[in-house]
């Protein structure tokens, strides 16, 4: 009896501190215990209009896309749609299943309950690879511009100004990017700011990739073009452009006492094609050069 | 041994399915010209976009003036000349259109109208070349007001497709017989037409695969999907003319849109081949 | 000066002066460097502070009316987006018709048009049509022609 009091009174168990603080230990506003995460902002009562979707007008963040007529678009579906079909179509394709992951054999009892293997010959799983039909063909889907800055270690405001140049030449607003780790040989520290990243989709994406085949690559000297070696194998192209070549955008080439110190950046354009090969003819096709030999392509097969 | 066997047999029946005669086969072309400026918008899409651009300038943020002049130099004088301030709120006057409400020297109820100053035009002076005034090219050229069919630059915002006149099956696209030495139809197809049409033609093959068949019996279009004895088939590959000219001796062609196609060549011809000709 | 001056009241006339837009008093001098106040000013163009405009607030006629259009326009793209779809499935069907018809015509010339077509690529010359014509619309000269 006297153990038990004492128990009650003095010695606190860890798991009854947060009644004894007297606060309550999980959310009292409704509903109370939620697997996924609500954001309860919206539940208020007060501004009804940002529960609304953003392309409701009533929406304060409502914004309209379709602006203004979209050459490069209209192009694709008028000229290159049908044209992929022709190249990209064959007779008698059938699914091709790419890498997956291997169940073990069985042979020790350690195998149970042991996730699968590796798939053969890769460390990570391939996609299976579709026929191609009128109902796939290959399209442009998003740019993703990222822009780390070396000397931002040192000097934040470099991040910073970077921020602005990316907004400059795409005209989206940009997201800041920041280490995720320590990396001691760099000097660089988890949470440090460095640089800035943006994704374009729609109108913007191919407002920017106009710009970019009929402004700025043809000025850039001695530019031979995109790597035919570049590629994630799912059909997604990268490259990147130096800081002198961020130049030749005409929105920092006409504000150059604004830009004594441009950025480099790394693109990756985004495709819906199944391989990097049907990638780079999709991309041909709106004026960006390649150049290099292509893995699996004879060289004099090669049609600039 | 069963594997020898496999083998002949195969090769036997490549061997019957090859007895068609080459003749019998030709490569046909479908040489497209693209389009050169942006297709002419309907109303219903000028409005809209009209609309929606409108939209955007009102929700639009105020223009940072401060950012692309510098304080105090010639370019923002003569900025901030060109602009039309807003009306700004003053104690003791009735304002009819409402109070004004400026941040930033912008009317925040309304879209901010920015007009970028304009230098006068002057030929004599030396920076005139830079300052010229962008005068746009007009849409419609020479060819489209004598309607000339045979010229490369009409019709701008639309696919032009090359059709020519045959004696007998009247006009369809270009069709050339197979040779044993350009067998390849892809290649037969480009030859042929450069055996027609001379070689200062520049074009690209957009791929080796023919793009649809159309099949003769006796000079009669029948449906692609017949296979009866006798047939003439005409495998169509597709081609951009990207520069150059098409000008042969003595036949009559001509670049034609779709709906041009479609008062021109017979009714069967225009059904078979209808979904090749682009839409703009 | 004065009258203006008496009629703000004190303590507002401490803190800025402004007359119809043109402030009367020094401002005080910048304590920044140059490179942060160029920082400063770059991330003032990229945030919306001070730069936005007034909510919209449509009556529910106009909202209609905007909804009505919004409508009108996605069954235009609609239509327009089948209507491609349709002529894309036609030209999708006719290949591989040709293609079957060829193998059974002639298996050599099936197999070099079904070859898989890896690097092509579209000629730099085709061009994404631009809203006003060049000065030359068509070029009469090849410059290089391979075939």
């Amino acid at each position: 009896m006297l153990a038990t009091k004492t128990f009650g009174s003095s010695i606190r168990l860890f798991s009854s501190s947060v009644v004894v603080s007297g606060k309550p230990g999980c959310s009292i506003v409704k509903p109370v215990h939620h697997r996924i995460k609500i954001d309860k902002n919206k539940l208020s009562p007060r501004f009804p209009e940002l529960n609304l979707p953003k392309t409701d007008i009533r929406n304060p963040a409502f914004r309209p896309t379709a602006t203004h007529q979209d050459r490069v678009q209209e192009y694709y579906h008028n000229s290159v749609e049908s044209d992929l079909l022709l190249i990209n179509v064959q007779e008698g394709e059938f699914t091709q299943s790419g890498k997956k992951r291997r169940e073990w054999d069985g042979s020790s009892p350690y195998h149970l309950n042991r996730p699968l293997r590796k798939p053969k010959g890769s460390d990570t799983e391939t996609i299976d690879i579709k026929p191609h039909t009128h109902k796939n063909i290959p399209q442009i889907e998003a740019i993703h511009i990222n822009c780390y800055v070396e000397q931002a270690k040192d000097n934040s405001n470099h991040a910073l100004t970077s921020l602005t140049q990316l907004q400059q030449i795409t005209g989206v607003k940009p997201k800041p990017i920041f280490a995720k780790t320590n990396v001691i040989h760099w000097r660089v520290r988890a949470g440090f700011q460095m640089g800035a990243s943006a994704t374009l989709k729609g109108r913007p994406m191919h407002q920017f990739l106009s710009t970019l085949t009929e402004v700025v690559l043809p000025r850039i000297r001695e530019y031979k073009g995109i790597s035919n070696k570049s590629g994630d194998t799912t059909g997604n192209i990268q490259f990147g452009l130096t800081p002198d070549d961020v130049r030749y955008f005409p929105e920092i080439e006409s504000n150059q006492d604004l830009w004594p110190k441009t950025f480099g950046m790394h693109f990756n354009i985004v495709t819906s094609a199944q391989t990097d090969s049907e990638a780079r003819t999709l991309l041909s096709a709106f004026g960006l050069p390649f150049h290099g030999s292509e893995k699996g392509v004879k060289p004099e097969n090669i049609e600039y | 041994m069963i594997v020898l066997k496999r083998c002949l047999s195969t090769a036997s029946n490549v061997k019957s399915s090859s007895q068609i005669p080459l003749n019998s086969i030709k490569s046909a072309l479908l040489l497209v010209r693209q389009p050169i400026v942006t297709p002419d918008l309907t109303k219903f899409e000028e409005v809209y976009y009209n609309y929606q651009e409108e939209l955007e300038r009102r929700l639009m943020w105020t223009f940072p003036q401060y950012y692309y002049f510098k304080k105090g130099s010639l370019s923002e004088r003569r900025f901030v000349k060109a602009q039309k301030g807003p009306v700004s709120k003053q104690p003791g006057v009735f304002f009819q259109k409402g109070i004004p409400d400026i941040v930033h020297n912008r009317e925040r109820r309304s879209k901010q109208e920015i007009i970028i100053p304009k230098e006068e035009y002057d030929e004599s002076s030396s920076m005139s070349d830079f300052n010229r005034p962008v005068v746009p090219n007009s849409r419609i050229t020479e060819a489209d007001k004598t309607n000339n069919v045979k010229s490369l630059e009409r019709k701008l915002p639309r696919t032009l497709h090359l059709l020519i006149k045959d004696e007998k099956l009247g006009w369809k696209l270009p069709s050339f017989e197979l040779s044993e030495k350009d067998k390849l139809l892809h290649r037969n197809a480009e030859a042929g037409m450069r055996n027609l049409g001379g070689e200062s033609i520049n074009t690209w093959t957009v791929s080796r695969k023919p793009t649809a068949v159309l099949k003769y019996l006796s000079n009669k279009l029948v449906d692609s999907k017949e296979n009866s004895e006798g047939l003439v088939r005409e495998f169509i590959i597709k081609s951009h003319i990207l520069s150059g000219e098409f000008s042969p001796k003595d036949i009559e062609y001509a670049w034609l849109t779709k709906e041009e196609i479609k008062d021109k060549v017979s009714k069967e011809y225009y059904e078979a081949t209808e979904f090749l000709f682009s839409r703009v | 000066m004065n009258t203006i001056n008496s009629k703000i009241p004190k303590f507002q006339s401490s803190i800025i002066q402004q007359i119809r837009g043109i402030r009367t008093k020094k401002s005080r001098v910048a304590t920044v460097s140059t490179g942060t106040q160029r920082v400063i000013t770059q991330l003032s163009v990229i945030s919306g502070r001070k730069k936005y405009p007034r909510l919209l607030k449509l009556s529910n006629e106009d909202r209609i009316r905007h909804e009505t259009i919004n409508k009108a326009w996605s069954l235009y793209q609609k239509d327009l987006r089948n209507e491609r779809n349709e002529q894309l499935e036609l030209q999708y069907n006719s290949i591989l018709n040709a293609l079957n018809d060829l193998k059974q015509v002639d298996i050599e010339l099936f197999k070099v048009a079904n070859k898989k077509e890896k690097g092509k690529r579209f000629p730099i010359d085709l061009r994404i049509p631009v809203d006003f014509p060049a000065n030359k619309v068509w070029h009469y000269e090849v410059k290089s022609n391979k075939k």
